[in-house]
């Protein structure tokens, strides 16, 4: 009798654990199948993808890529690109811990009116503002530089990194932040000897969320830039896949080229980048 | 003097991150909605006045209330799919109940690296006639006239996307809750082991109640993320066909940069904004509705 | 003594307008251009030698060149324009969706520019564009609507030409049999039906007389003979001859698909053959033909017609000043003119709107019958150069819901009209 429920109970089990991988393995191969398929169609020549999407390459050539490259200026897309990533997300997070800072710990009136108004730009679509800000870069000359690509990446990045800066700020015990004031520091010197080292936890959420989003954005490069010379990847990618393209080879290519950086980057850290999360147990409602 | 210490301290800590702010996001959206009530001819930089015309024009125009219906079914995805599918696998691996657990979340998560341009472009050659999922549809059911209507059904067109969108956005969730759950104390889950409690029990008046905060603003960012995404169905289906898989966001695009109705654009965006700020006001609602009845 | 005056006064204007041309040429002048490309397509390579072909010639005038395509250029022209920073010269269409541009007089007329030189163009390139002006230069007649015809693969199924649509139809259980599509014609894209088969259809079914009293106002989109070339639309797809696919595929799996044999039609643009060039070897190209629709019991218009425009060119931005307004012209005249149509010409088979004898050159099998293909067809309007705005959007979006089945000709007609 006794053996029977457990053995029901195993059977149920191991039933269970069926499901659970059987739901992983979908995941896994649904993640890779589309990725390897890209990749190996991408050394296909161009009919040869029309004929069969399915096999693999019969005569495998290189030729896509040295032609994307040379043809879609990858090269230099890939240089501004990092530019811009780099640069905003050190932007993005300076300045976001900064006014976390304020608005966490240094008592003003103002403070509810100013952190709402940030939190209401988590909520805006972009192309809401696109004619009016593009109106406005043009008059002050900053349309299609890098400067003005930035200046509107750390933009459009601060309201979350502003949410999650003052939320995390917010539960640093005040009493640390006294101890130090009747020490005589000053609030410059709190913010850079207790508040910074603190929130590391904070900033490496900040940092992924932000680096992802300039890396991968592109609906803004695309209208603010025009010259070769400041064009991001993700808009060098898109041009391959024009309506009147038919080189598919060529435009699997560049898709191969605009994915594998990130894909790398995150296998080489993922432990960082998964513990940057759990770390600082980053997101609190 | 102390006072004003403390003023000119906080200004200078605000200023940067206000003033970018200010610039780049606050004044153009005072600006269009302006424009929102305007005829605005963009190309003499020149507005008239027409009051509520444009707000009448949209709801008079059933592309527009088909555009709602598809963004409430991109919200109904992230919310009620990503999220709890997310919950789902993080709880799975945060019990340990499978191994090689670094490798499935990598899996889960590695679309979310990638650029929302590059996987539209790869889900619609994927999903083409001469793609590779009827394809492989084709040799499964050994019937090679198969082809896929699915995305041609006006009623279904957005389902394809929803999977995508499903594809693309649940490793972030996962990841989230996986990083919560692991902050969770291990001891409370102990003691409630030795008292006995089954593992339902222990995810339904453990777990769940320590992630209500997280559940509210995952909740938040994907509504608003929802209303927002435009590039993956702009660079997988454009919309297409007719307007089937059209969203607000693509409706705003056509409108303002297509036929250069940038009062009526700027209209369309006006409600976007409104309706996320109800609905994240209805979330706040729930949540506080939640801790008293915990309470 | 006034004759003697005279003289002296034309020697000083022709000395001084020689030293001012002599400056001029040495002086640098940077000429911003915004250029209708997709760089990844084949015309690319046609484009590059252009530019390095008026860089040899002009080596004072620097290029600087901005390449973007499809909505993207829209986009931005829309945008450069509201900010008041319209490019130097920028491509434009002959109406359609450059008529915004047009409407508010943001470019130059180029008929006193061109001057006589007008009589070197075919006349039908040159003819006013807008408002009595020209604002472009064409670079070539575009006929929208091309049947393209694989006559090996036809003979192989065992089947001839079909001479109306009636035989055509009748193809359709014996090309399926065999794997194919009936009819390829790409139409994931809005505009491909409207522009690569619906306007000649319209042209064909209601005739040329109707379109003219349509765009004087003295028709309407509810009349019999535009309700009729709807139907005849939804009919294509209810006999099969466009299968349910066609609504799904790329605009750039139109040419590849064809040219890997997967249909004995396809319907789609004369530009069409710069895409198919490059992927049929010179034999191969001997076995495809460029025709129309055949014909289509009771139609008003005449057999064998097709939809024409007089195509893209380059536009100069008003109000130039200077050495620029030189230069600009000299790039327009340079684009429409026979070195760069020459280079057009025998990349892409291009039949140039600058009058020249095209017999010299050795060009590929499918661009001589790109150039045979123009004098046998009369072209009528092309629907979305004539007509502008929502209507044209109401028609390409309602085309779509034709094919799926989701509204009627009636109800479609019914909504253009009302949106006009």
């Amino acid at each position: 009798m006794y053996e029977d429920t457990l053995n029901t109970r195993k059977e149920r089990n191991i039933f269970n654990r069926f499901l659970i991988y059987m739901i992983f393995i979908i995941f896994a191969i649904l993640t890779l199948y589309p990725l390897i398929w890209l990749f190996y169609s991408s050394f296909k020549p161009q009919l040869e993808i029309i004929r069969d999407s399915f096999a693999l390459p019969q005569d495998p050539t290189f030729s896509n890529y040295t032609q994307a490259i040379i043809k879609g200026k990858l090269n230099i897309y890939a240089i501004n690109s990092i530019i811009y990533t780099f640069v905003s997300t050190g932007l993005v997070i300076i300045f976001s811990m900064m006014a976390s800072f304020a608005f966490a710990k240094i008592k003003n009136r103002a403070t509810p009116f100013l952190y709402n108004s940030f939190l209401i730009g988590l909520l805006i679509t972009i192309q809401a503002i696109l004619i009016p800000l593009f109106i406005s870069m043009t008059r002050i000359g900053l349309r299609d530089t890098r400067i003005g690509i930035i200046f509107i990446y750390v933009a459009i990045n601060l309201p979350l990194a502003v949410y999650l800066g003052t939320e995390f700020v917010k539960a640093i015990p005040d009493s640390l932040i006294e101890s130090a004031q009747i020490d005589g520091a000053s609030y410059f010197r709190i913010f850079f000897k207790i508040i910074l080292p603190m929130c590391k936890p904070v900033m490496v959420t900040i940092l992924i969320f932000t680096a992802l989003a300039c890396w991968n954005e592109f609906m803004l490069a695309l209208v603010f830039t025009s010259s070769d010379s400041v064009r991001s990847l993700p808009v060098g990618i898109f041009s391959f896949s024009g309506p009147l393209a038919t080189e598919y080879g060529m435009q699997f290519a560049a898709l191969v080229i605009g994915m594998t950086p990130m894909i790398l980057l995150y296998t080489i850290f993922h432990r960082q980048i998964t513990r940057g999360f759990a770390a600082g147990g980053a997101i609190k409602g | 003097m102390e006072k004003f210490k403390r003023v000119s301290t906080y200004m200078i800590f605000v200023f940067p991150a206000l003033a970018i702010y200010l610039a780049v996001i606050a004044f153009p959206i005072i600006s269009s909605v302006g424009l929102s009530f305007t005829d605005y001819n963009i190309y003499k930089n020149l507005a008239i006045w027409t009051g509520l015309a444009n707000y009448i024009k949209i709801f008079k125009d059933p592309v527009f209330w088909f555009s709602m219906r598809n963004n409430f079914f991109v919200i109904f995805v992230s919310v009620f799919g990503q999220i709890p599918l997310g919950f789902v696998l993080a709880y799975l691996i945060y019990r340990r109940l499978v191994k090689r657990s670094v490798f499935f979340q990598a899996m889960v998560f590695l679309p979310t690296v990638i650029s929302t341009i590059i996987i539209g472009i790869l889900w619609s050659k994927m999903f083409s006639p001469i793609g590779v999922v009827p394809r492989i549809i084709q040799v499964i059911t050994n019937n090679p006239d198969y082809s896929m209507t699915i995305m041609t059904n006006k009623n279904l067109a957005m389902i394809p996307i929803g999977f995508v969108l499903l594809w693309m956005y649940t490793g972030t969730y996962l990841i989230i809750f996986l990083a919560n759950l692991q902050n969770i104390d291990p001891d409370i889950i102990e003691a409630a082991q030795i008292d006995g409690a089954t593992d339902g029990q222990i995810f339904r008046k453990i777990i769940v109640p320590q992630l209500y905060g997280v559940l509210v603003l995952t909740s938040i960012l994907a509504i608003s993320g929802s209303l927002r995404s435009f590039d993956l169905i702009f660079a997988m289906t454009g919309g297409g066909p007719a307007y089937y898989t059209n969203l607000l966001s693509i409706y705003m695009y056509n409108q303002s940069f297509i036929f250069h109705n940038y009062g009526v654009g700027s209209a369309v965006s006006t409600v976007m904004v409104i309706l996320s700020i109800v609905l994240v006001i209805l979330i706040r609602l729930a949540r506080r509705k939640i801790d008293i009845m915990e309470a | 003594m006034f004759k003697k005056l005279f003289c002296l006064v034309m020697a000083l204007v022709f000395v001084s307008s020689i030293s001012v041309c002599v400056f001029s040429q040495e002086k640098e002048v940077e000429l911003t251009v915004l250029n209708y490309l997709d760089i990844t397509s084949p015309e690319a390579k046609a484009w590059d030698a252009t530019v390095e072909a008026f860089n040899a010639k002009y080596p004072n005038i620097t290029l600087k060149i901005e390449n973007s395509f499809g909505e993207a250029y829209h986009q931005k022209l829309a945008a450069l324009a509201a900010a008041g920073d319209l490019p130097d010269v920028m491509y434009l269409w002959p109406g359609g969706r450059s008529a915004e541009i047009y409407k508010n007089e943001l470019t130059e007329d180029l008929y006193p520019f061109l001057g006589p030189d007008k009589d070197k163009f075919v006349p039908a390139a040159v003819t006013p564009q807008w408002d009595g002006k020209l604002y472009e230069l064409p670079i070539g007649i575009t006929a929208t609507h091309v049947m393209y015809v694989n006559t090996k693969l036809l003979i192989d199924l065992g089947l001839t030409m079909p001479k109306t649509y009636g035989e055509l139809v009748a193809m359709v259980p014996k090309i399926k049999e065999a794997g194919l599509y009936p009819i390829l014609m790409p139409n994931k894209a809005a505009w491909v039906m409207q522009s690569c088969l619906f306007s000649a259809l319209v042209g064909r079914i209601a005739g040329q007389d109707w379109l003219d009293a349509l765009i004087a106002g003295e028709a309407s989109f509810t009349d019999q003979e535009f309700v009729d070339s709807l139907a005849f639309v939804k009919d294509m797809y209810d006999t099969g001859l466009l299968p349910p696919q066609s609504i799904q595929l790329e605009y750039g799996d139109g040419p590849n698909l064809f040219a890997t044999g997967r249909s004995p039609f396809m319907i789609d643009g004369d530009w069409r053959v710069g895409a198919l060039v490059p992927l049929l070897s010179e034999e191969e190209q001997e076995n495809f033909e460029l025709t129309v629709f055949p014909d289509i019991a009771g139609q008003k218009g005449e057999s064998g017609s097709t939809s024409t425009v007089a195509a893209t060119g380059f536009g100069m931005k008003a109000g130039l000043i200077g050495d620029k307004v030189d230069a600009a012209w000299k790039w327009i005249y340079f684009f429409a003119g026979p070195q760069a149509a020459e280079i057009r010409l025998i990349e892409q088979g291009m039949i140039p709107t600058y009058i020249m004898d095209l017999s010299a050159y050795d060009i590929s099998p499918l661009a001589v019958k790109r150039g045979a293909f123009y004098p046998e067809h009369s072209g009528t309007y092309v629907l979305d150069d004539k007509i502008t705005g929502e209507p044209i959007n109401i028609l390409n979006i309602g085309l779509q819901e034709l094919a799926l089945g989701n509204t009627t000709p009636e109800k479609l007609a019914a909504e253009i009209e009302a949106a006009r």
